[in-house]
């Protein structure tokens, strides 16, 4: 899989099966549909559609740009999700912003989704 | 069940017979248009080198044409374990004298198709994306569908089908570029013309233009009825119609769109791949009928068998029956199904998706590396660094 912000080849980090494509250029991570199904069942990931100025990518799947969304504490965070359903997309400081302080509400993002990137992305000087 | 076998090749009898004349007339009125008046014999000499050809290639090659169009990968019983039990369940539940060869394409989105000449040399294609999604019952009535499907030589009968409906398509658009051009007939219209030709003129754009639209209303009409047939046989091979609902539910639902397919393949899958989600106008004239439908018919079987079947049939929909009348003689009423679903363990899906992955990471030429943290990386064949930073302890991987 391409990443969408590079379009350079993404790699595979696989931990407590469930796989997450990283890009190795720009360090953005695609959480797939498949690999968030296996670790949420059926919850869905719950946010409000925004618009920025970020730039506008594109699923690496389906190819349909990608909708700008704002989940994390306060809904300040802002990711990219496929509008079919097909995964969503962090950019590297948004990963870092999300598990900054797990004690924030989580504001969209499923707890799962959150414990589970930080324990691939410990945040830098954390535990 | 032999009535419905044999009921089945007097169809494709009939199908094949009435394609063909259209594809003859098809052939005539072009003959008649670009060859001038008397022309018509050649024009239908044209048309059947065009579909023989095109029979031959599919005979020989339609599965392995359909196979590698669609990216199907062979697989053995150690890729998959439970994929080849529940296939060779459904041959015996289907009575096949051999099972068929087994192929997954990597594709998230959830399908399966059936495919081959004869039941003897079958081939069943299913998706990593169905693998991942469905639990073993589900999985269990999509293959036994698909079984029914060669069983009841629908995959042959698909196969000529779309022959002969691609030949006339592709006859027709050649004739209506032909026409576009100015080809044939502009010789004759400059000598005064032959008053003979002005009728078969407008016959050939008329049939041109509707000829290909008529191929696909037969090709239609067939592939819709053999899909309630197949459903039925494969609530009787599983005695379990829940398992399919589950799972053509399952596969509606899903996201994400098939990449393989194209409107030449889709009557070929279970469900069909080019509809997209509440798509409501692709239920009238699909392949395939509406979802919600077959799912309400499953589910208000009561039994197993193809009484049950059709008595559903004809309640949900409001239609006469579909299963042919010996099918129901001989079948009888199957006894409901007394599977305790709940009580089977749950299957580990996360262990059944990395069992996906892992086959494709192997044919895909990924590398794996082993993180000392409890990672593990895999490495693209393109991937464009000497090294890979594990996320979780910041360890960089040599690559080189």
């Amino acid at each position: 899989m391409k990443c969408p912000a590079c379009r350079v080849s993404m790699y595979v980090v696989e931990y407590r099966r469930i796989e997450l494509d990283l890009c190795a250029a720009c360090d953005g991570v695609w959480f797939d549909r498949g690999e968030l199904d296996l670790l949420l069942g059926d919850e869905p990931v719950l946010a409000q559609v925004a618009t920025a100025d970020e730039p506008t990518r594109a699923c690496p799947l389906c190819d349909r740009p990608l909708d700008k969304v704002n989940i994390g504490p306060g809904g300040r965070v802002l990711v990219d999700r496929c509008p079919q359903g097909c995964g969503l997309w962090f950019d590297r400081h948004e990963v870092a912003e999300l598990v900054a302080d797990l004690d924030d509400a989580a504001g969209g993002l499923p707890p799962a989704v959150r414990e589970f990137l930080a324990e691939v992305f410990p945040a830098k000087g954390g535990k | 069940m032999w009535e419905q076998i044999a009921a089945n090749r007097r169809k494709s009898f009939l199908l094949v017979m009435s394609a063909a004349l259209l594809l003859g007339l098809l052939g005539w009125a072009g003959g008649e248009y670009f060859l001038g008046k008397g022309g018509g014999a050649g024009g239908v000499l044209v048309a059947l080198v065009v579909w023989l050809v095109m029979t031959l290639a599919a005979w020989f090659q339609g599965d392995g044409i359909m196979l590698s169009v669609a990216g199907a990968h062979r697989v053995q019983k150690d890729d998959f374990p439970q994929l080849f039990n529940i296939v060779e369940e459904m041959t015996l539940a289907a009575g096949l004298g051999r099972m068929p060869a087994v192929y997954v394409i990597d594709d998230p989105a959830p399908n399966a198709f059936a495919t081959g000449r004869k039941p003897e040399n079958a081939a069943v294609a299913v998706t990593s994306g169905l693998l991942r999604t469905l639990d073993r019952d589900e999985l269990q009535g999509v293959v036994a569908h698909e079984m029914a499907h060669v069983r009841n030589r629908d995959i042959q009968l698909m196969l000529f089908a779309g022959v002969l409906a691609g030949a006339i398509v592709i006859l027709a658009e050649t004739g209506l570029r032909g026409m576009w051009m100015g080809g044939g007939r502009s010789r004759s219209r400059r000598e005064g013309g032959a008053d003979g030709n002005g009728l078969a003129a407008l016959l050939a754009i008329v049939l041109m233009i509707l000829a290909p639209i008529l191929a696909q209303l037969i090709y239609f009409a067939v592939s819709r009825r053999r899909e309630y047939l197949a459903d039925a046989s494969a609530a009787s091979f599983t005695r379990y119609p829940e398992g399919l609902a589950s799972a053509l539910e399952k596969i509606s639902l899903a996201p994400q769109r098939l990449g393989g397919a194209t409107s030449a393949t889709a009557p070929m899958y279970i469900i069909n791949p080019l509809k997209r989600a509440g798509q409501a106008a692709a239920n009238a004239t699909g392949t395939h009928p509406p979802i919600d439908e077959r799912v309400r018919i499953l589910r208000a079987m009561g039994g197993a068998g193809f009484v049950d079947y059709d008595r559903s049939y004809r309640e949900v929909t409001g239609r006469g029956g579909v299963v042919p009348k010996s099918a129901l003689a001989g079948d009888g009423a199957q006894a409901p199904a007394a599977r305790p679903a709940p009580d089977r363990p749950a299957p580990s899906t996360r262990e059944n998706a990395r069992q996906v992955d892992d086959f494709f990471y192997r044919k895909g030429g990924y590398r794996t590396v082993a993180c000392a943290c409890g990672t593990t990386l895999r490495i693209p064949p393109d991937f464009a660094t000497p090294s890979a930073k594990c996320p979780r302890c910041g360890t960089m991987h040599d690559l080189r």
